[in-house]
């Protein structure tokens, strides 16, 4: 499922530059890989839920632990019995907090120190509520789809399989409005309550009634790899750490081997986004967009700028500074040339317009505007990237298969 | 000081030609004036400059001109014919009108509403200008059927702000229920933006604006007597209902038209009227409808300028230079008029 034929037929001769990369991304690349296992666990005696059924304080009950190489907003200590899960920015500025994850069977640790006060969670967990899109293929990667009993609104999911696991009767929608029904939450008693990396009125009485709420601001990564690697996350909160380090190094593998195809290109230089009533957002130089454009083999006019998020700017300059960009990104709900001229009929005087090379991460969306993109784009970055080099690089990817990506018509 | 007023609207006509060349030669992207003046005078330049200055700066300097025009005369409109230095072009509803089909055809694609609009194979910029006109007018349409019901100004202008406010809530309701893009474009849409319109466009909001100054300047003497009271004005041999009619139209078909194409531009249409008053230190509407018109093209473009943020790549929303910058100075013009203490700034 996550290997791809051109891909590595693009890979052969670049092996070493590859080993470069992953050399450079950490210190010792042969323990981030792979686990690391240390001791065996057997000695504790575990149920079949993975609970400890005779609990021995001198045991390492996390034989498998995660290593975190690229995500920067997340970070998982182990202590034997439990693991201390800790976030930089739970929201945007936040101030940190961490959690602690106690493995079931085990006696809840005496919090101190940094950790006093923290919230406490017993994994693995068997119910989840998710606020964000994103966790979903994560839980679909790592096979605990049947742990998710709560999503924040049912309509934006784009994954079939997730779709009918929400369709299911007992799984909760608790954000249906914008803001988070606590009631609802309350109601429905799960184990942990995830939330979107944004604060809502609604968690406050949530947590006040016993409820972990914990926070998943991925959208602060800048690292296209840094938001896959929340698969370890929630590998973290259902015991699957095994599963998702070897999911999470396929999917680096074959990121870093798309990279490596088109590191030595021409960058192209790319048109990024579209314009709305006059005002124009251009990511950033160090954003996760302008990442992944270069990535693969492309630049923007802006790439040297130093914003993380997105810069508000206008029709004229974008066409000054990007007007003869030989190809266009866009991320809206065009998917013809006439819906793109009927908003703004000055964007044909754009090179890529001319050339009928706009692309628009429009092609997985479902009908009450869910878009793929935003869901499955985030744990697989591999497939995003995979769309724009054949977008950037035609000739290195001849018969791709588009993910996200569909050229306008 | 008995040629005051004509000093005055001179000094704003030339002040409306200083900020138009300004409005064109700035922007974001530094274009030399030697290539602007070649550009103008008919000789050939750069292809990028020229579609900047063709495409993007004309259209949007001249949107800047009428938007400022028809906004500040609304405005006068109606503190003139409520009575109240409150009351903006906005009062009886046109912008939480316009707000209204906006989001109707922003966020609320599949709904019957959402459905008209794109039934009528309006998609894109042509679809967000209709929706915002349908809005308009409905909730304009709504405010003037139950005014029909009410005898005093102070009613219908209660009436307006009632209907607007529930035309509020149906937004947020539409809001929250709305995927976050869609929102964005929403809030885009009420930072209001003189940038988007192209020359098409204007073939439509010119004619608005200027039907709706050709009636404000014909109803400008009967305003005058308006000031002192609907009854006093009667008693003058004013056809008071006709005024009224003739202003509520005016205003409706401007700040409809300019909100539709420009999104709801805060502030320019309250303040104007008060700077214009103070301008000319009398509130003859024969000078002030003028005056406000001159006014408001100058206020608007300079604002339009500023949110250029020229030199630089970003560009700040309209309404918030509008605001930001046009509050204090309104507030300090206040505070340094003698006809402050007389009471008379309204």
């Amino acid at each position: 499922m996550i290997t791809s034929r051109s891909t590595r037929r693009a890979v052969i001769g670049a092996t070493a530059l590859i080993a470069l990369l992953a050399g450079c991304s950490s210190g010792t690349p042969a323990a981030n890989s792979s686990p690391s296992a240390s001791a065996s666990a057997s000695a504790g005696g575990l149920d079949a839920k993975g609970c400890i059924t005779d609990f021995d304080p001198a045991t390492d009950y996390f034989p498998v632990k995660s290593q975190i190489t690229h995500a920067t907003n997340f970070a998982i200590s182990y202590h034997d019995s439990y693991q201390v899960l800790t976030v930089p920015q739970p929201t945007q500025g936040g101030a940190p907090e961490s959690y602690v994850l106690v493995k079931c069977g085990a006696p809840t640790p005496e919090l101190t120190g940094d950790l006093a006060g923290a919230q406490v969670i017993t994994t693995p967990v068997s119910s989840l509520y998710s606020a964000s899109t994103t966790h979903l293929p994560f839980l679909v990667e790592l096979d605990q789809l049947d742990t998710l009993t709560g999503v924040g609104t049912k309509g934006f999911i784009s994954e079939k399989q997730v779709q009918d696991r929400v369709a299911e009767p007992g799984v909760v929608e608790f954000s249906a409005a914008g803001t988070v029904d606590a009631e609802a939450v309350i109601a429905g008693q799960p184990d942990v309550l995830v939330t979107a990396g944004t604060d809502d009125p609604g968690y406050a009485v949530v947590k006040a009634a016993g409820i972990p709420v914990l926070a998943n601001a991925d959208w602060l990564e800048d690292d296209p790899l840094g938001r896959a690697e929340y698969l370890k996350y929630f590998a973290a909160l259902t015991g699957t750490e095994q599963q998702a380090a070897a999911a999470f190094d396929t999917v680096e593998r074959s990121y870093q081997e798309l990279a490596a195809s088109v590191q030595d290109a021409d960058p192209v230089a790319v048109v990024p986004g579209q314009p709305f009533q006059g005002t124009w957002y251009i990511p950033g130089g160090k954003s996760y967009t302008t990442r992944l454009i270069q990535d693969a083999g492309g630049t923007t006019a802006w790439a040297d700028d130093s914003t993380s998020g997105s810069i508000p700017t206008d029709l004229e300059t974008v066409l000054a500074k990007a007007g003869t960009a030989p190809a266009w990104l866009a991320s809206t709900t065009w998917t013809t040339t006439a819906q793109a001229l009927a908003e703004e009929p000055r964007l044909a005087e754009f090179a890529a317009m001319k050339a009928g090379n706009v692309w628009n991460a429009a092609k997985d969306v479902t009908a009450d505007g869910g878009n793929n993109f935003y869901e499955l784009g985030v744990a697989r970055p591999d497939l995003v990237l995979g769309d724009l080099v054949a977008i950037l690089h035609p000739d290195q990817a001849p018969n791709h298969d588009f993910s996200f990506y569909l050229r306008l018509s | 000081m008995r040629h005051r007023p004509a000093l005055v609207l001179g000094a704003l006509a030339a002040l409306t030609l200083v900020s138009a060349v300004l409005a064109v030669g700035v922007g974001s992207v530094p274009i030399p004036p030697s290539t602007t003046l070649r550009f103008f005078t008919g000789g050939t330049v750069d292809p990028t400059a020229a579609v900047l200055l063709q495409q993007v700066r004309l259209p949007r300097a001249a949107t800047a001109i009428l938007a400022g025009v028809g906004l500040a005369v609304a405005g006068l409109l109606m503190q003139t014919l409520f009575a109240n230095p409150l009351a903006d072009p906005f009062i009886l509803g046109v912008s939480s009108g316009a707000s209204l089909g906006v989001a109707v055809a922003v966020l609320g694609g599949g709904t019957l509403a959402g459905g008209f609009v794109a039934g009528l194979g309006l998609t894109g910029r042509a679809g967000l200008v209709t929706a915002a006109a349908l809005g308009a007018l409905a909730v304009l349409m709504l405010v003037l059927l139950l005014g029909r019901w009410v005898r005093s100004v102070v009613a219908l202008l209660l009436i307006g702000v009632m209907i607007g406010s529930a035309t509020t809530a149906l937004v947020s309701l539409l809001l929250a229920f709305s995927a976050p893009d869609r929102i964005q474009k929403y809030v885009l849409w009420g930072l209001g933006s003189v940038s988007g319109t192209t020359w098409p466009d204007l073939a439509f909001l010119a004619p608005a604006v200027l039907v709706g100054v050709g009636l404000a300047a014909w109803i400008a003497p009967s305003l005058n007597a308006m000031l002192l009271g609907e009854r006093y004005a009667a008693s003058m041999g004013v056809a008071v209902g006709r005024v009224r009619t003739a202003g509520i139209v005016a205003t409706a078909v401007m700040a409809g038209a300019v909100t539709a194409f420009c999104g709801p531009i805060a502030f320019v249409g309250i303040a104007v009227p008060h700077l214009a008053r103070l301008a000319l230190g009398r509130a003859d509407h024969r000078w002030l409808v003028p005056a406000c018109a001159l006014m408001g093209a100058v206020v608007l473009q300079l604002c339009s300028v500023i949110a250029q943020l020229p030199g630089s790549d970003g560009v700040l929303p309209l309404n918030v230079v509008t605001a930001a910058i046009g509050a204090p100075v309104v507030i300090a013009a206040l505070l340094r008029s003698r006809t402050l203490a007389a009471g008379a700034a309204a």
